[in-house]
């Protein structure tokens, strides 16, 4: 793994900001099961998270870091899925 | 009381500092905190993709009793902080949609058998409801609900039924896809109504109408 393929992402996770250094050939999901992990959250299915960039695009979690177009030092966003009943 | 008030000060403080560490990106999106003091907070909903912003409504939520039990959350009127009605609070129809009461914070979905469908979070029995209320896990009125005490807030707490997740929900579907206006004249009753584009079903007419087009071109080398 050469360096210039790492990056450093910024992921909010339900309000909670953590960075996660990756390398732009890992798929999303693997950025999300860390990010859900350091930030000690309850729920760690990822069907139940979204991910998302700052302007609301979703991320897919089978996308490559790269291929997603995310940069060093970007932000995105995980919200929890919301259930809705009515 | 069902948690001692110095837990729910903390956890009110904790979450409401989680917001503001993300303010900028909040109000960026139209979502502003207007008050923060234990127990109340009230946050602004505006639209953040239509040319002539709108603040449909804004939340009240309560941290009494959190999280012990679940939040309050109330939509208010974002001037006078008086709830709202269930018909004060922006609609989100589209013509020839039709409801007895408009869907209002709902989100909308291609069901494969029955087209284009919403599922509404806010509910109220009809237009003149004085207490709507938010459908989802996570708010106190949902749990408290009879037909929702098979599923214990105890289920759902922690980042589910934390302020930030209701008021991304509340963004998600009650602003975020309000792209502009639609006036519909009516001949009876006289007058007008103002409606939402909302960006997410207009997507979903277009996806049901790109579906059902084949089907209703000429075969291939058949008349024209």
């Amino acid at each position: 793994m050469s360096n210039d393929k790492k990056i450093t992402l910024t992921v909010v996770v339900a309000s909670t900001p953590i960075k996660i250094e990756t390398n732009i050939n890992v798929p999303l999901q693997s950025v999300a099961e860390k990010a859900i992990d350091e930030t000690h959250q309850a729920v760690k299915d990822l069907n139940r998270w979204e991910m998302t960039t700052q302007a609301g695009a979703v991320l897919n979690y089978g996308t490559k870091v790269g291929d997603a177009g995310l940069k060093d030092g970007e932000t995105i966003l995980m919200n929890i899925r919301t259930g809705v009943t009515g | 009381v069902a948690t001692d008030p110095r837990v729910s000060r903390k956890k009110f403080e904790r979450e409401v500092q989680l917001f503001r560490h993300q303010q900028e990106q909040h109000a960026k999106t139209g979502i502003w905190m207007l008050q923060a003091e234990y127990p109340d907070v009230v946050v602004a909903f505006a639209t953040p993709k239509s040319p002539q912003v709108f603040v449909p409504f804004a939340a009240h939520i309560d941290f009494t009793d959190y999280d012990a039990l679940p939040l309050s959350v109330t939509l208010v009127h974002p001037f006078t902080r008086k709830p709202l009605k269930l018909s004060e609070v922006l609609p989100q129809a589209i013509p020839n949609f039709q409801h007895n009461t408009p869907p209002r914070v709902a989100r909308f979905k291609v069901d494969p058998m029955a087209g284009l469908v919403h599922d509404s979070i806010l509910q109220g029995y009809d237009n003149d409801d004085p207490k709507p209320f938010l459908c989802m896990p996570g708010v106190k009125a949902y749990h408290r609900h009879p037909a929702h005490t098979g599923d214990s807030w105890w289920l759902h707490k922690g980042a589910e039924g934390s302020m930030h997740t209701i008021l991304h929900a509340l963004w998600k579907y009650g602003v975020r896809d309000i792209v502009g206006q639609n006036l519909v004249f009516q001949v009876v009753p006289a007058g007008y109504v103002v409606q939402p584009q909302v960006e997410q079903v207009a997507q979903m007419v277009l996806q049901l109408a790109a579906q059902a087009a084949p089907a209703e071109l000429p075969a291939e080398g058949g008349p024209r």
